[in-house]
């Protein structure tokens, strides 16, 4: 009798690390939705991080057994992973070197409220403090 | 626009410290309009002419979805004097401090009067 099963061929092999790989990638975008529902801002170094991983996982499953959707799947989190990066790379900005100073009067300057009149330095002073906060816009 | 969400909600947090949330952007009056309706607590300003980023060096250049101008995502702390007292950047465009952040950062860099 030659029949066990922990002799027998599997016929997937590597298929858990497709599956852990792909789930991965998809994991770090749902987070990302979850985060965001949440309204926290942080800056979300875990998804390009999770998609990394699954390029990982998927390699390893490939090195198990080559097949045709599993170099498409790795091409594709490889893009995906390479796309995450770059996109929190390259929003990076530059340190500030403008002309405000802690321990120094605001510059001079004007600019108008939403309702149409002005507002310039000599409406920072009075009985209230002010935090201004400079946003990208409503988009 | 969570990050305005999230200081409306706080306004009563800042009017305790005395203290007026102004936001601003380089859009123009019909969108200040409409974050002011949508923000009633908040001083929205529209710094389409670059009057206040410009002088505040808080331009970057050519980073809107179209191309066009935005101001860098800056807090800024001004006292009633007028004066700067602390000013916070993130190195990252998508992060922003919290509202609690921004309070502890009153807390510590304006006293309370006595």
């Amino acid at each position: 009798m030659t029949t066990s099963s922990a002799t027998a061929p599997r016929r997937f092999p590597g298929r858990l690390f497709l599956a852990m790989g792909l789930l991965l990638a998809v994991l770090g975008v749902i987070a990302y939705v979850v985060q965001i529902a949440m309204h926290n801002l942080m800056t979300p170094w875990y998804v390009p991080i999770s998609a990394t991983l699954g390029v990982v996982f998927l390699v390893l499953s490939l090195w198990q057994t080559r097949t045709v959707w599993r170099v498409l799947a790795l091409l594709l989190l490889v893009l995906l992973a390479g796309a995450e990066w770059a996109f929190l790379l390259a929003v990076r900005l530059p340190a500030y070197t403008g002309p405000v100073a802690v321990g120094q009067p605001f510059p001079s300057f004007a600019t108008t409220r939403a309702d149409g009149t002005p507002f310039t330095r000599n409406d920072l002073q009075g009985d209230a403090n002010n935090v201004f906060v400079f946003f990208r816009g409503r988009w | 626009m969570i990050e305005l969400g999230q200081l409306e909600r706080h306004h009563e947090d800042f009017a305790r410290r005395n203290t007026r949330v102004i936001v601003v952007s380089v859009e123009g009056l019909d969108d200040a309009k409409k974050t002011q309706t949508d923000f009633p607590h908040l001083i929205v300003l529209a710094d389409q002419e670059h009057g206040l980023s410009d002088a505040a060096g808080l331009i970057h250049p050519h980073s809107a979805p179209d191309g066009s101008d935005t101001d860098a995502p800056t807090t800024i702390l001004v006292d009633r004097h007028g004066m700067v007292r602390w000013l916070y950047r993130s190195s990252e465009v998508i992060a922003r401090l919290s509202p609690d952040q921004v309070l502890q950062a009153i807390d510590l860099h304006i006293p309370a009067r006595p």
